[in-house]
């Protein structure tokens, strides 16, 4: 029976939970957006399983494979996205709330390096973050899609281990797959 | 360049300017796959190349398999590249993934190429492969560019694999056949036997001459027949259907149940009347209508369609005539909410002369785009005529481009430069004139 809120901003009814991560930091998280999280989810059902009277901040919730500018990232991800338990929106405030958020998710993909982008992907793959993933896959994938294979060898620090012949060999084999394609 | 990247899972970045680490080949296998996902098909093979350990990710490729060749075929249309050359590398691509190929299932199998019965050999495999792999959606686009090209040479769809009772389509949702000869026997025994199949287009079949849509347990929902040339005769008892369409010549169209139609298409006025009785549930509508008189397209009198939100018009107009007509049909509508309609203009000098019409004002119309907009009394005329009634409309999309140029890779206005100019001009004029609040967009 966890505490649902219909108001998604925040205020003293609402339940807030606390994660740890790895280098020790707490951060106070709404439960609509913790739940988010699916390991989490899974953590906290089973802590409420054995103890019913636990609840919010006396929870802790260790994030070990996290560091803490990595879970600041997806949990601002996270509170831009549709919340479950939100008050329905009328046509036109769903309209202005895609708009913002698809500022918010330029502005996060603009300064990204190729690092801390694999970072928030393996952090959202173990906290089972499914809308993190799927979004910060997709940023990944943008940086392949109809770039050079240089590029994406050289943006991703990926190192080259074809022989010249091999790959010459390689490429000319598969043509069809190498042309058309932005040289930057 | 190179940011401190802070560690987690224990490992330490050299902050230096020439070494970034390579952690993305570090992933894991499934996680690499699933990034892999989100490509093209050409550009997750290509990744094969980065290094040995992308090579072997290479057979777990994406589950939906899309051969688009429509960027091509245009450049071969303009001369660009020549088809033959084409042809043999697209067979190559297709071929070269298909045998990488380790996934299970796939949901899509979709190739989009000119293609006809000299690739029999090719396209038969291929359509084996999909459905061994279950395929749900399979489409075949194979449309030919040169409107001449001899039909009996289109590529035969191989009957013999599925009149035999072992080969397992059971998996099948949708598919979509354009520009290939399919008969409506085949037809007709996939209805029977894909108990999934929520979609069916053909397009282009010489061979489909008549079809029987009938089952109660039918679950098709969308049905849509193109440009058939000897296709006689349809009878529909579809308990699910909600979207058909026919463009082609007068056919017997009986319709004896389809309790759920919401979408229609149709060519021409003569299926009016084979699907009256079904307008007035109707969501959307979709025509394609002749106007070279001067006094322009007319409708049958309707009675008030309650249910439509949705009407496209195409007009195949010459520049004298009138689209005024197609004022009552709007009017019909009530509660319309989107109004497109598409110009297709032959010009033949008739003179223009102002044409009064009485507005009433519509209270739902709240989206009208016009393809086309060619920028003369004819359309002009009609804009004016819903930017005046529309006092709700929210938004206008003028459209310069002609309609059958919309949407290709390489768009080229067919109009000359000083006839765009002029449609321009005249779009640009109305906007300032424009007293709705509405958002005007010229494209």
């Amino acid at each position: 029976m966890s505490n649902t809120s219909e108001n998604p901003k925040p205020s003293s009814s609402s339940a807030k939970m606390t994660l740890k991560t790895s280098d020790n930091e707490l951060f106070e998280v709404e439960e609509a957006v913790a739940m988010k999280f699916c390991t989490v989810k899974q953590y906290f059902e089973d802590e409420k399983d054995s103890d019913v009277a636990a609840r919010g901040s006396t929870t802790v919730i260790p994030l070990p494979n996290v560091h803490s500018a990595v879970l600041a990232t997806l949990i601002s991800y996270g509170k831009k996205l549709p919340q479950s338990n939100a008050v329905a929106d009328n046509h036109e405030e769903e309209e202005t709330k895609k708009k913002e958020r698809k500022k918010y998710e330029q502005g996060l993909l603009k300064n990204l390096m190729p690092g801390e982008l694999l970072d928030l992907i393996s952090a959202a793959n173990y906290l089972d973050f499914k809308e993190g993933l799927e979004f910060f896959n997709q940023a990944l994938a943008d940086h392949i899609q109809n770039k050079s294979v240089e590029y994406v060898r050289k943006f991703f620090g990926i190192k080259n281990d074809y022989e010249p012949h091999e790959e010459e060999k390689y490429r000319e084999e598969y043509a069809w797959a190498f042309e058309g394609v932005d040289e930057d | 360049m190179d940011k401190t990247v802070l560690p987690i899972m224990d490992k330490t970045v050299l902050p230096s300017d020439k070494s970034i680490e390579d952690r993305i080949s570090q992933l894991p296998d499934e996680m690499l796959i699933s990034v892999l996902s989100f490509l093209t098909p050409k550009e997750a093979f290509r990744t094969s190349v980065l290094s040995h350990r992308w090579k072997c990710l290479c057979p777990f490729l994406p589950r939906s398999l899309d051969f688009d060749g429509l960027y091509t075929m245009w450049e071969i249309e303009r001369g660009k590249k020549s088809l033959q050359f084409e042809r043999k590398k697209f067979l190559q691509w297709v071929n070269d993934t298909l045998k990488s190929c380790r996934v299970s299932t796939i949901d899509e199998f979709r190739v989009c190429f000119q293609f006809d019965d000299g690739s029999k050999s090719h396209v038969d495999g291929w359509i084996d492969f999909a459905i061994s792999k279950g395929v749900k959606r399979l489409e075949l686009d194979f449309t030919a560019t040169d409107p001449f090209k001899d039909a009996s040479n289109f590529y035969r769809f191989p009957n013999e694999r599925f009149t035999s009772d072992k080969t397992c389509i059971k998996s099948l949702t949708s598919l979509t056949l354009k520009y290939i000869r399919v008969t409506g026997e085949l037809l007709e025994h996939f209805l029977s036997n894909c108990p999934l199949l929520e979609r069916l287009h053909v397009d282009n079949s010489e061979d489909l001459v008549n079809l029987n849509i009938c089952g109660s347990s039918l679950k098709l929902k969308y049905l849509h027949i193109i440009h058939c040339l000897k296709f006689k005769s349809i009878e529909i008892n579809a308990p699910n259907l909600e979207s058909f369409g026919y463009v082609g010549k007068k056919i017997k169209l009986h319709v004896h149940s389809a309790p759920h139609l919401l979408d229609v298409r149709i060519g021409s006025m003569y299926a009016f009347g084979s699907l009256s009785s079904y307008l007035y549930q109707l969501e959307s509508l979709s025509l394609a209508v002749h106007s070279y008189t001067y006094e322009g397209v007319k409708f049958p009198e309707f009675q008030t369609l309650t249910k439509l939100k949705h009407l496209k018009v195409t007009v195949d107009a010459s520049e004298g005539s009138s689209l005024l007509g197609l004022i009552p049909l709007i009017e019909a509508a009530p509660f319309l909410h989107k109004f497109v309609f598409e110009l297709i203009l032959w010009e033949i000098n008739f003179p223009k002369k102002a044409r009064k019409v009485k507005k009433y004002p519509n209270e739902h119309l709240k989206e009208v785009e016009i393809v086309g907009f060619a920028g003369r009394a004819i359309d002009i005329q009609l804009v004016v005529y819903l930017l005046e009634s529309a006092i709700n409309l929210e938004k206008i999309i003028v459209n310069l481009c002609a309609p059958y140029v919309v949407g290709i890779p390489c768009p080229r206005n067919i109009r000359t430069t000083a006839e765009y100019k002029g449609a321009r001009e005249a779009a640009m004029r109305l906007k300032e004139k424009q007293l709705t609040r509405a958002e005007f967009v010229i494209m």
